[in-house]
């Protein structure tokens, strides 16, 4: 009996060790595929490369003293390799286009795995402090950029869907993002995207600066003292930051860098906060004048510098470091010899920057003469020329002109029905938006049409309806307006935003043109 | 009556009464169609009547079960 | 709910679990909860109809079984019986095919599979092979066990419910073996499948825009699709059903190794074909009337004559009626009808091939001919998705007429790239489609490749296995950017 006995329990003990081998078979093995398929994640992202580039390659850099966290507030604003050229600061932007400020927390997390600078610059331009609508892009542009399987990545989701409405959106691709990007294979062509593969591989290109190179004049916003109530912001997300730089006593300065943006009151109630508690706070639109910035020269759109502009905002950026904070000076030490490289290149692109910077605005400035003179040209022909001396954006309309253009000897109106595609119409009806050369969009039976001029903070809308009379809209005001006769034609000048001229052309009794304003 | 059925067989199919398997289906000697020969023949030879219920592989599987079925219908 | 979806995932997972932890004896009433679960998501109102119907089908059984046998009144009941089946699929079907709507009647999920197993429950129990259900609950898994519902198999009551009453052995071997086959169907389905749908619904639903050597080439490719599609579906849920120790019928047998229609009959769609043999042809060519009618036949012209009568009559039912099956228009009847006529001419002229191949001194067990009957097979099932891929008799002649402007060089000057396909696609269909041909040849001749595979050593079955997860992952069609997969299969 014993016998048996004993052999029941070895048995049974037999079973149980299988048991327990094959458990551990299938955790190995679901661990396994688990890591492979979200490594080969990396493959199939497809978004804002350089910023992935960014914020992967920073963990490659040697010992960075300043690192600037932010999102296109950052990325096209600060210049890391001026900084070591001016003073032998070794400094990198952390950034990529539209990430959330919110979330600077876990951004200061992913950056203490490798890095301890002696100061982080925090640009809060993106914090979300009322609007809590979900902008999907720049949550994407940041944990895309983060290692499938990181820690950080799960706890940044997890913190901002939390405090967010989550809608219809696709959460469980968030997460595991090949459930979303499998099917982009058009990423397996891109060389750059094969280099994840090992993270060792890739580095931020110009230490995380990237110009802009466009340009755009407004005039700049009147900067308020006034203050809102802190009760009616939400500084949740900001409390944890500060709270997280309190426990590991890091040293971070935050901004607000200079843009057109107008709410200094929630801006200011922030400062008071970050300042209370014992942080740094520097608002660079009150520091405008101190940097040199123009207005008229130095922003590529209302929210973002160009290259010009960014060279002002970085010298004083600098400078404003180099007074507050100790920082050593490394341009003698042999470790950082790569830094002079990193310079010599980036002096050899600013160059050019600079050469296309200053074409650009030159021909803008040209334009805005040509602009203000336009309206006081009669002729045609004349009006004509000036119209292709520079580079304007036309809304052109006729609701109903059944002349018979034909018949017409003029040359210059003629060449002017042709270049326009107006002289296709048959029913008399014509709507046209032509960028310069660049036809935006022609029609001769639509009856109706809106779109954008600019982008971003700079666009505006216009629509043109020639139903019945032609009539143009332009930041919904109202520029022609039942004009019954002839071809109607606005003038627009992108760069400093302005309807410079508004005229309609018709033919007289005598089939001789002329300009009515 | 055993011959019998398994020269009916061998007429259906000459390479049945050799095989010992499980299955005639199976092993591709036996099919629908066959089945619909060997129970005319069946009933033609005992003078009996196969009744649908009746035809399923089971009672076709072997020779053995093919005995056994028009054992049982010859005996009521 | 699709089984290509998270939730399915996680219905398949939590009722495995579940099952892990009931004892033996209780499995079953989990199997019956899932299913309601399951059934829950595809509709409120299509799991009341399925329930009326199992209740119907329940209450049907005990009666016929109660009623003494050969009494007028149990053909009574199991005529009325078959004859409301019948007459809801009918109904089901109709309002499928003319998108008509009705307050009374929903269009459930598997309506043809279920009510077809159902009709074999009855009949089996009128034949007295088979025993009623006395438990209501049990009969109710019978018709409504989750995994086989939406496209079958159908199975046989007095097969299937013990198995799945009993409760499987829940081995480590049945969930490696389990999941590995659902990772293969997830393959077939999912990567193959769906990706040479893109190309099949492009070129048939616009054929006037595209070649006949490209209708040909995608006609080729439907037949993959349908066969890719409806056994990875299979794979699938006999995967699943395996990891519970569940072994359900087959309904695949490497069809495109068969030497003759009626052998890919046997293979393709098995427990389809072996319905009707069952519930079909053995009565028809047993009833009275044709057995008069071919003892009649046998004294005036000859034995064989005789028989061959009975055979035609009942396989000419056969097949319209797997026609009807398969869809309600007039082509599914032609397409019945092919293959019937087909069958039928090569059991008649059975003894008539051999003496051809005789005097033409054909060796029939060379290679080379074996190829040719597959390659033949193959050919009519090809010719068979042309007419049920089309969607009446006009497209039909539309298509015919493309034959005749065969155009080659559209297969190379990248028309095929219109039909919305990519290079990576094409890329990953050569691969996957002669992977897949590659693993059928093995198991035609080792049988399972399962078995060969769980053979080697442990570093190249991981990798056989995480390559094959990976490559689903990656290239499968699903998730946001995709429809959720509509199996082809499921419509009927």
């Amino acid at each position: 009996m014993t016998v048996q006995y004993s052999y029941i329990r070895g048995s049974r003990r037999k079973k149980m060790t299988s048991r327990i081998k094959n458990i551990i078979k299938i955790g190995l093995f679901l661990f396994l595929c688990g890591v492979i398929l979200c490594e080969s994640a990396w493959l199939f992202r497809s978004n804002q490369y350089l910023g992935r580039a960014n914020i992967v390659g920073i963990h490659n850099e040697d010992p960075l003293d300043v690192v600037f966290v932010g999102a296109s507030g950052v990325q096209n604003f600060y210049i890391p390799a001026r900084a070591w050229n001016e003073r032998g600061i070794a400094s990198y932007s952390y950034c990529a286009e539209g990430i959330r400020a919110n979330l600077a927390k876990e951004y200061l997390m992913d950056i203490r795995r490798t890095h301890d600078p002696v100061l982080y610059v925090v640009d809060l331009s993106t914090y979300e402090t009322t609007a809590r609508e979900l902008d999907e892009g720049g949550l994407r542009n940041w944990t895309d950029s983060m290692p499938p399987l990181s820690l950080i990545r799960i706890e940044g989701l997890y913190r901002y869907l939390k405090q967010h409405d989550i809608g219809d959106l696709d959460v469980p691709s968030l997460y595991f993002d090949l459930i979303r990007y499998h099917s982009n294979t058009d990423s397996l062509k891109l060389w750059y995207n094969w280099l994840y593969l090992n993270t060792k591989n890739v580095w931020g290109p110009s230490k995380g600066f990237i110009p802009l190179l466009g340009h755009i004049a407004f005039e700049p916003v009147v900067v308020s003292d006034g203050r809102t109530d802190i009760d009616r912001i939400d500084i949740g997300d900001l409390c944890d930051l500060l709270d997280y730089c309190d426990a590991n006593k890091l040293n971070v300065l935050f901004t607000f860098n200079p843009t057109g943006r107008e709410d200094h009151e929630i801006r200011n109630t922030m400062g008071d906060y970050i300042r209370s508690r014992g942080y740094d706070y520097l608002d660079l639109h009150r520091c405008c004048e101190d940097m040199g910035l123009d207005h008229e020269t130095d922003y590529a759109n209302s929210g973002h510098v160009n290259y010009l502009g960014a060279v002002k905002y970085t010298d004083y950026m600098i400078r404003y470091i180099i007074d507050h904070y100790n920082l050593p000076d490394h341009r003698l030490e042999d470790e950082y010899a790569d830094w002079n490289e990193a310079y010599s290149i980036y002096d050899e692109e600013a160059r050019t920057w600079e050469y296309q910077m200053e074409q650009l605005i030159k021909d803008d400035k040209n334009n805005k003469t040509i602009g203000e003179n336009l309206s006081k040209i009669t002729d045609l022909q004349d009006w004509l020329d000036a119209i292709d001396s520079g580079e304007f954006y036309l809304l052109i309309c006729a609701s109903d002109y059944n002349k018979d253009f034909e018949t017409v000897d003029d040359i210059s109106y003629r060449a002017m029905m042709n270049k326009w595609k107006i002289d296709q119409m048959d029913a008399g009806r014509y709507i046209g938006a032509w960028d310069g050369e660049k036809c935006i969009f022609s029609s001769t039976d639509v009856v109706e049409y809106s779109d954008t001029i600019g982008q971003f903070a700079d666009e505006v809308v216009w629509s043109i309806d020639v139903s019945d009379t032609n009539s143009i809209h332009v930041r919904e005001e109202c520029v022609i307006e039942e004009q019954t006769h002839g071809i109607s034609i606005v003038v627009y000048e992108v760069c400093y935003q302005q309807i410079v001229d508004v005229i309609t052309i018709d033919v007289d009794a005598s089939n001789k043109p002329f300009i009515e304003r | 009556m055993e011959e019998k059925i398994i020269s009916i067989l061998a007429e259906i199919n000459d390479e049945i009464p050799a095989y010992e398997g499980d299955n005639l289906f199976d092993a591709g000697l036996l099919d629908s169609m066959l089945a619909v020969d060997l129970v005319g023949e069946l009933e033609d030879a005992f003078d009996i009547d196969i009744d649908a219920k009746y035809v399923v592989e089971d009672n076709f599987k072997t020779k053995e079960a093919i005995i056994a079925l028009v054992k049982r219908i010859v005996e009521g | 709910m699709s089984i290509i979806s998270f939730k399915f995932i996680i219905l398949a997972i939590s009722t495995y679990i579940a099952c892990l932890i009931v004892p033996k004896k209780h499995r079953w009433i989990i199997l019956l909860l899932s299913s309601m679960v399951f059934y829950y998501f595809a509709g409120k109102r299509a799991m009341i109809t399925m329930l009326a119907l199992s209740v119907f089908s329940y209450a049907v059984g005990r009666v016929i079984e109660k009623l003494p046998v050969d009494s007028r009144k149990r053909k009574a009941v199991l005529v009325a019986g078959i004859v409301i089946v019948i007459g809801w699929l009918a109904a089901v079907k109709y309002i499928m095919a003319t998108g008509w709507y009705n307050r009374f009647i929903v269009v459930p999920l598997g309506a043809s599979y279920v009510s077809f197993s159902v009709l074999s429950y009855f009949t089996d129990i009128y034949w007295e092979r088979d025993t009623s259900d006395r438990n209501i609950f049990k009969h109710i898994l019978y018709v409504m066990f989750f995994p086989k519902i939406s496209q079958g198999p159908i199975t046989r009551h007095n097969k299937t419910l013990p198995i799945l009453i009993s409760g499987g052995d829940m081995s480590y071997q049945n969930l490696s073996f389990g999941t590995q086959r659902i990772l293969y169907g997830l393959f077939k389905k999912i990567v193959l499948a769906d990706r040479l749908a893109m190309i099949t619904t492009a070129v048939f639903s616009d054929l006037e825009s595209y070649s006949g050597w490209l209708l040909t080439v995608t006609t080729v490719l439907a037949a993959f699709e349908l066969y890719f599609d409806f056994s990875g579906y299979m794979d699938i849920i006999l995967g699943f059903s395996q990891t519970l120790g569940l072994e359900i019928d087959e309904n695949f047998k490497n069809p495109f190794f068969s030497r003759s229609a009626a052998e890919f009959w046997r293979r393709w769609h098995i427990t389809l074909g072996s319905w009707f043999k069952n519930y079909i042809y053995t009565p028809v060519v047993m009833s009275q009337s044709v057995k008069k009618l071919g003892k009649s036949v046998k004294h005036r012209v000859g034995k064989k004559a005789g028989n061959n009568i009975m055979k035609i009559i009942a396989l000419l039912a056969v097949w319209l009626l797997t026609g009807l099956w398969h869809g309600t228009g007039i082509n599914y009847i032609l397409w019945g009808l092919m293959w019937g006529i087909i069958i039928i001419i090569s059991t008649v002229l059975e003894d008539k091939y051999e003496r051809l191949n005789d005097i033409l001194h054909i060796d029939t067990t060379t290679v080379s001919w074996r190829l040719f009957q597959y390659t033949r097979t193959f050919f009519i099932f090809c010719t068979g998705i042309l007419l049920t891929r089309v969607q009446s008799l006009h497209e039909l002649k539309i298509a015919v007429l493309r034959f005749t402007n065969m155009e080659p060089w559209t297969m190379f000057d990248g028309t095929i790239f219109n039909t919305g396909i990519t290079y990576q696609d094409i890329n990953v269909l050569i691969i996957g489609i002669i992977l897949i041909i590659a693993v059928e040849c093995l198991s035609e001749r080792y049988g399972s490749v399962r078995m060969l595979i769980q053979k080697q050593g442990i570093v190249f079955r991981w990798c056989v296995w995480i390559a094959m997860l990976i490559f689903v992952v990656i290239f499968g069609h699903y998730g946001p950017g995709y429809d959720s997969s509509v199996f082809i299969y499921q419509g009927f």
